[in-house]
């Protein structure tokens, strides 16, 4: 129960147990997980949890007692009240039935409803421990069915990231994935947004999946000519509609193309009407936008920021800080993808602050600027008197769009579909070539003749119908697009059951490390058989880990494991936080993600997540934590001193805020966070209905979130969890709900000063500490165990799936391995890897 | 007409029935058939008129203190919150006391299962079991009468996450059917031309149900290859794109019945969601236009979802729903939610005037139309789920008996105090165990013509609601 053999095909009255050699191997394999194991046991009560080593047996020993002392008399064999029986429940936690008990069970028991309140009450010790027991048993069951170990062949869909890249790869063609018209959103398990059983398909992810592939192979198959190449310049009186009397008046004197129009903070917000104007996009494509615009930047003040939005397809263009002055301004470009259409574009200048439009000194439109009599006296200036700017403001020149712009002409992507020669005139015959090829390399693995025999007729009744030879292939190929070896991750068709064939493995492994699907050589490898012998596999990683698509890696595991796609999902208060903005929240993830690609790419130890003297920031995030000395939009490495109160992910503002509720931070959700995704022991979930905590009368002293939290220790169900959970968040009171230090907390209930903030905890262990810092030292000293629940997090992302409890014992040797290394993440990737584990379902 | 004998389906029947909670009569696939037997020009059911089924939802709960009426029965005063549906008496019966009793204890799935009475384990990733939702199984039957077999709508669009839907509608494989939240969209969606014209149309939709078949048979193939008896996600992804080929055939046989004209001023522009009164009525606009032209029956739309509720500026309160919703007993906060809610249940008031204003052979579109508004939630501080703010409106043509307060908290209280505590203490288990949110599904099933016995746990239809 609960323990699954490994590469085992045959059934439980054949199972030789412990003299499986399946499971022999696996054993002799994971020698040092074993001691490792042991040593983890050893602490049961600390912070990281029991690994047990044989969990049906600790379960037993547990609950059974448990479940005789205080249950089986009115739920057993004599009785059976509410019609529940417990001494013969069955532990069949696969079961949905049966684990819809078990959760109601410990529901009960969590929230004191059980047992009833005349019988004498268990210890909450003893609450605590079968709670417990029950949760890992449920989330081994869990890992269990993600694993799909029911099924011959599994299907695990490509992430909405994952389709991108691949269209991208396979055609050359960037696909709008992100925009509102494009796919839905992922639904995401614990912040992992790829794990199979998770992805779902509805039939609109069908319909939007054909309408992409049929935009896609459009614009990567040549039907036509090669659309004209054109230029669009709009110049800056475009974007405030200037006309009539001014436009003519401008014109007359022959300044109309040099006219600049200054765009203050936040302009069209509140109902003024904005700078905007409409772009016309002939046909879908990638196309180069140049804006040639400079600064006003107030002394003290900071830089003004460009951001083109289209309103129709709801995408900020582009967005950058600007930095040029008046009498130089900069031409910037760009590169992006639009689709065919008429898009309203609104230049934006978006800092933070009141939007002065309504009141600013800006010349009427009925009188252009150099006439007197265009300026109203109760106007709020642009300057000041020594003609310093006031607020930073953007002097925009003119926007032009070039395109659509072709890196070669038929699109690569076309040549690559259509380029062997055609046999002289048989078509089939080349219509078979080009399916079969493009199959191959859609679907990750050789076509079968049965699947090309089918797109094959498919490719005939088109041309059947009078469609040209590349139009007929078109519609083949988004078949093949559209086809269920293309959108899913499929594992299983190989001739060892349990194991990935090479194809497979190609896959997994190139999904893993670059979001996107194998390129020719990894496919090469995997056509000669060569791809799973370890010394192939070594090369292949660090060949990958260079590779510059390996970025894809580098920012989206951070943000899978950490969750940041909360950060601001609860958007904080204007009124409270009125310094929160788009760009701050931005840097605060990229803070993260840049933080990890760091320590990828300068070869450090995992212990950095934990704590470090250095972090990443640019700018806006340096000011936003009071360090000096920064500018720019970039993220660089910039060194910490104690006083920062920074260091490692845990003190970074991306994290501290993303369990706020955009009022207040909270301390049990941060708690939370860190069991979840630093310490891998997620806990067990609240019992419903539980009181609100108590506001302080007018004329009580204000009382910090702490001290109302207190109501926790009180009551011994709620401190046996809670006794885990909220020290650890405790610890970061002193970090507000959007990341700032602070030393006081800003209370509303109650009179009198504002309390001090208190981060001292005691971890149920015993050990102590006084604050964050401190916390984060006892973290380091366990950095074995942060690594184990690293390590499983890692592997998570790269299996697609939970970790069932055999799969924990391979993940602990490879950790094992990597402790040699002094835990270097590359290490710990190459580890994973190589590993057993990673070759089999 | 059966498409049991067409040879495109060869679906074991078995998938289908697996996992839902609806005695139904068979055959269930009537009305993914294509329309060959139904006649699309006359819309109508045999014996008359169409029948529609519109559910709204809004978030976190309510303020309980101000929502609650105090009496039931036809003689009631209105709450505070509930005024705005005085002139509208009686088409409204309100519920108390109401609740899914496989939600109990699973806070934030309430919106999940709010249409399904699923029970899900909030906790884990078991591909998400849930079951389909009752608007999908009245789509199924009116569905043949209509360009479009259900609309969802919503604060945001797509699905969500599990645990955190942006959509109530979930397909027989519990499969959430992701949802829209720009009213432009929609109204494209619904009335735009076809491009290029019909015939252009008309070779695209073949073209594309060419590509559908190849794809079919490409799955299929490999799921008979496939011994495993459980839920895989072949499946799934063979009934989405079924599902995607009838669609494709209905649309074809809908191409030829031109679309109604309609004015699509209100809807070019962008409404932003900061002018929350503006927005929730253009969606509420869209809803009685779409019913109005018959391009559907059946709509479900969040007015807000667990995670996203609108702050409502206009009115001075900046805080998101949610936020309210954890008022911590805090006066203030409740204020601010009961004006919240108060500002919701007018936006109701104005949706329950237009589909009033539209006049079809004597009746109304409200008389032909139940609506069913309400939370997944009742005291959102605490996320408990009994004691569920419901109310049933419209329909009065369909058979429904309206004007009164179902309640059945009062008689295990009483009477009402009205006040914190009593409040907090109705809204955690529920009075009356049989007082399940399934029976008012089920009669609404009913009505529409749906042939079923059973929804999930329901004991029964409402007879106090039975004319």
């Amino acid at each position: 129960m609960g323990l699954n053999h490994l590469n085992c095909a045959g059934d439980d009255h054949q199972c030789p147990g412990r003299r499986c050699p399946a499971r022999q191997r696996a054993g002799r394999a994971t020698a040092t997980a074993a001691l490792l194991a042991l040593a983890l046991a050893a602490s049961a009560a600390s912070l990281w949890g029991a690994a047990s080593a044989d969990a049906g047996q600790e379960f037993e020993g547990v609950v059974r007692p448990f479940f005789e002392s205080h249950c089986t008399a009115c739920h057993g064999e004599k009785k059976q009240k509410g019609d529940l029986r417990l001494d013969t429940l069955a532990r069949d936690f696969v079961n949905a039935a049966v684990a819809g008990h078990w959760m109601e069970v410990m529901e009960r028991i969590n929230s004191g409803d059980m047992p009833p309140k005349k019988e004498p009450r268990p210890k909450a010790d003893d609450i605590a421990r079968v709670s417990d027991q029950i949760a890992a048993r449920l989330v081994e069951a869990d890992a269990t069915r993600q694993a799909s170990e029911g099924e011959t062949i599994s299907y695990r869909r490509l992430s909405r990231e994952e389709y991108r890249n691949t269209i991208r790869d396979l055609l050359g063609v960037t696909c709008d994935a992100n925009d509102p018209t494009g796919l839905p959103e992922d639904p995401d398990w614990q912040g992992f947004e790829r794990i199979g059983s998770v992805l779902t398909v509805s039939p609109a992810h069908i319909e939007k999946y054909l309408a992409a592939a049929e935009t896609a192979m459009n614009e990567a198959i040549a039907l036509g000519p090669e659309p004209k190449r054109s230029i669009n310049r709009m110049g800056a009186t475009e974007f405030r509609r200037i006309s009539g009397e001014v436009h003519d008046q401008l014109l007359a004197q022959g300044v109309l193309d040099k006219a600049r129009i200054d765009i203050v903070p936040n302009n069209g917000a509140n109902g003024t009407p904005g700078e905007g104007n409409e772009l016309k996009i002939p046909v879908t494509g990638d196309y180069l936008l140049r804006v040639k615009l400079s600064a006003l930047r107030p002394v003290g003040g900071r830089s003004p920021r460009l951001l083109i939005y289209a309103a129709g397809i709801d995408r900020n263009i582009f967005e950058q800080d600007v930095e040029a002055p008046e009498d130089r301004p900069v031409t910037l470009q760009f590169r992006t993808h639009l689709p065919a259409g008429a898009h309203q574009l609104r230049v934006i200048n978006a800092v933070p602050g009141p939007n002065p439009e309504g009141r600013q000194s800006r010349p009427l439109n009925s009188k252009p600027f150099f006439q007197i009599a265009s300026r109203q006296p109760w106007q709020i200036k642009l300057t000041d008197d020594e003609f310093k700017p006031i607020w930073p403001t953007i002097l925009l020149d003119w926007l032009e769009c070039e395109g659509p712009v072709y890196d070669s002409w038929p699109p690569p992507a076309h040549q690559r579909i259509f380029s062997h020669a055609s046999p002289a005139g048989d078509d089939d015959a080349h219509a078979r070539d080009i399916i079969g090829r493009f199959a191959s390399r859609a679907f990750r693995r050789p076509a079968q003749p049965a699947e090309i025999d089918r797109l094959q007729a498919l490719f005939a009744g088109e041309r059947k119908l009078g469609s040209s030879f590349e139009t007929s292939i078109r519609t083949a190929l988004v078949a093949v697009l559209c086809s269920k070896s293309f959108l899913y991750l499929v594992e299983g068709t190989g001739p060892t059951p349990g194991m990935l064939d090479d194809h497979e493995l190609a896959s997994r492994l190139s999904y893993f490390l670059w979001s996107t699907m194998p390129d020719e050589r990894l496919e090469d490898l995997a056509g000669q058989g060569l791809l799973h012998q370890r010394q192939t596999l070594c090369v292949e990683v660090a060949r990958m880990l260079k590779d510059p698509k390996a970025e894809a890696f580098k920012s989206s595991f951070p943000r899978q494991w950490l969750q940041l796609r909360r950060v601001g999902m609860f958007a904080p208060d204007r009124k409270l936080y009125p310094e929160y903005d788009d760009y701050l929240e931005k840097s605060m993830i990229a803070e993260t993600t840049s933080f990890f690609a760091e320590v990828m790419d300068h070869d450090l130890s995992l212990r950095e997540f934990l704590d470090s003297d250095w972090t990443m920031l640019n700018e806006r995030l340096a000011t936003h934590y009071g360090i000096a000395g920064v500018s720019g939009e970039a993220m660089r490495r910039v060194a910490l001193r104690p006083e920062d109160h920074r260091g490692g992910l845990l003190t970074q503002a991306s994290i501290l805020s993303l369990t706020s509720d955009g009022t207040r931070h909270r301390p049990v959700h941060r708690g939370k966070w860190i069991l979840e995704s630093i310490i891998g022991k997620p806990p067990p979930p609240p019992p419903a209905n539980v009181p609100p905590l108590k506001s302080s009368a007018p004329n009580q002293p204000k009382l910090s979130l702490r001290a109302k939290l207190e109501a926790h220790r009180e009551d011994a169900n709620c401190a046996a969890c809670h006794r885990k959970i909220d020290p650890l968040g405790m610890a970061f009171d002193n970090y507000d709900a959007i990341g700032h230090w602070r030393t006081e907390e800003a209370v509303r209930d109650g009179a009198g000063a504002d309390p001090k903030i208190d981060a001292s905890g005691e971890l149920p262990d015993g050990r102590t500490f006084s604050d964050a810092s401190g916390l984060k030292k006892i973290l380091v000293a366990d950095l074995d165990k942060f690594a184990a629940a690293f390590g499983e997090k890692l592997a998570t992302y790269a299996l697609r799936r939970g970790m069932t409890f055999a799969d924990r014992r391979l993940v602990m040797g490879i950790v094992g391995q990597a402790k040699a290394q002094d835990y270097r993440l590359a290490s710990l990737i190459e580890a994973l890897v190589l590993s057993d584990l990673f070759q089999k379902r | 007409m059966s498409n049991l004998l067409s040879r495109r389906w060869s679906m074991p029947r078995r998938s289908f029935l697996r996992g839902v909670g609806v005695a139904l009569a068979l055959p269930l696939l009537d009305a993914m058939a294509p329309l060959a037997a139904a006649d699309p020009s006359t819309g109508k059911d045999a014996g008359g008129k169409p029948r529609r089924s519109v559910f709204v939802y809004i978030p976190n709960g309510v303020n309980g203190m101000t929502w609650q009426l105090a009496k039931d029965g036809r003689a009631f005063d209105w709450s505070p919150s509930l005024k705005p549906l005085e002139k509208h008496r009686e088409a409204v019966t309100v519920f108390s006391g109401l609740h899914h009793p496989n939600g109990l204890g699973q806070a934030h799935v309430c919106a999940d299962t709010w249409l399904t009475g699923a029970k899900i384990d909030a906790q884990s990733a078991r591909s998400y079991h849930n079951t389909v939702s009752c608007d999908q199984l009245m789509a199924e039957v009116t569905s043949r009468y209509t360009r479009f077999s259900s609309l969802e709508l919503s604060i945001s669009s797509g699905t969500g996450q599990p645990n955190n839907t942006n959509t109530l509608a979930f397909s027989r494989d519990g499969v959430p059917l992701p949802a829209d939240d720009n009213p432009r969209n929609v109204f494209e969606r619904l009335f735009g031309a076809e491009v290029g014209g019909i015939a252009a149309q008309r070779a695209r939709l073949n073209q594309r149900h060419s590509i559908l078949d190849e794809v079919l048979d490409d799955a299929k193939s490999q799921r008979l290859a496939l011994g495993s008896q459980d839920r895989s996600k072949l499946d799934e992804y063979l009934h989405s794109v079924r599902d995607v080929e009838s669609r494709t055939e209905r649309l074809d046989a809908w191409l030829d019945v031109p679309k109604p004209k309609v004015a699509g001023g209100p809807f070019q522009r962008s409404v932003s969601k900061s002018q929350a009164g503006e927005y929730y009525r253009t969606m509420f606009d869209i809803i009685v236009l779409a019913l109005r032209t018959d391009m559907t029956r059946v709509v479900t739309y969040m007015n807000g979802s667990e995670g996203n509720g609108l702050a409502i500026p206009e009115i001075g309160i900046t805080q998101s729903r949610h936020n309210l919703s954890h008022h911590n007993g805090d006066p203030d906060v409740l204020a601010r939610l009961s004006k919240s809610d108060a500002f919701i249940m007018q936006q109701f008031a104005y949706f329950l005037d237009k589909l009033k204003g539209v006049q079809e052979e004597g009746e109304t579109l409200l008389d032909r139309t139940m609506v069913l508004f309400g939370s997944g939630m009742s005291y959102g501080h605490s996320h408990s789920n009994s004691n569920l703010p419901i109310l049933l409106a419209g329909g009065n043509a369909l058979g429904l008996k309206h004007g009164q307060h179902i309640d059945y908290n009062l008689p295990t209280v009483g009477s009402y105090k009205l006040d914190y505590e009593e409040w907090k203490s109705l809204c955690g288990r529920p009075k009356d165990d049989k007082a399940r949110l399934s029976n008012l599904i089920l009669t609404m099933l009913m009505k529409m013509g749906v042939d079923a016995q059973q929804f999930v746990d329901s004991t029964g239809p409402i007879q106090a609601l039975l004319a």
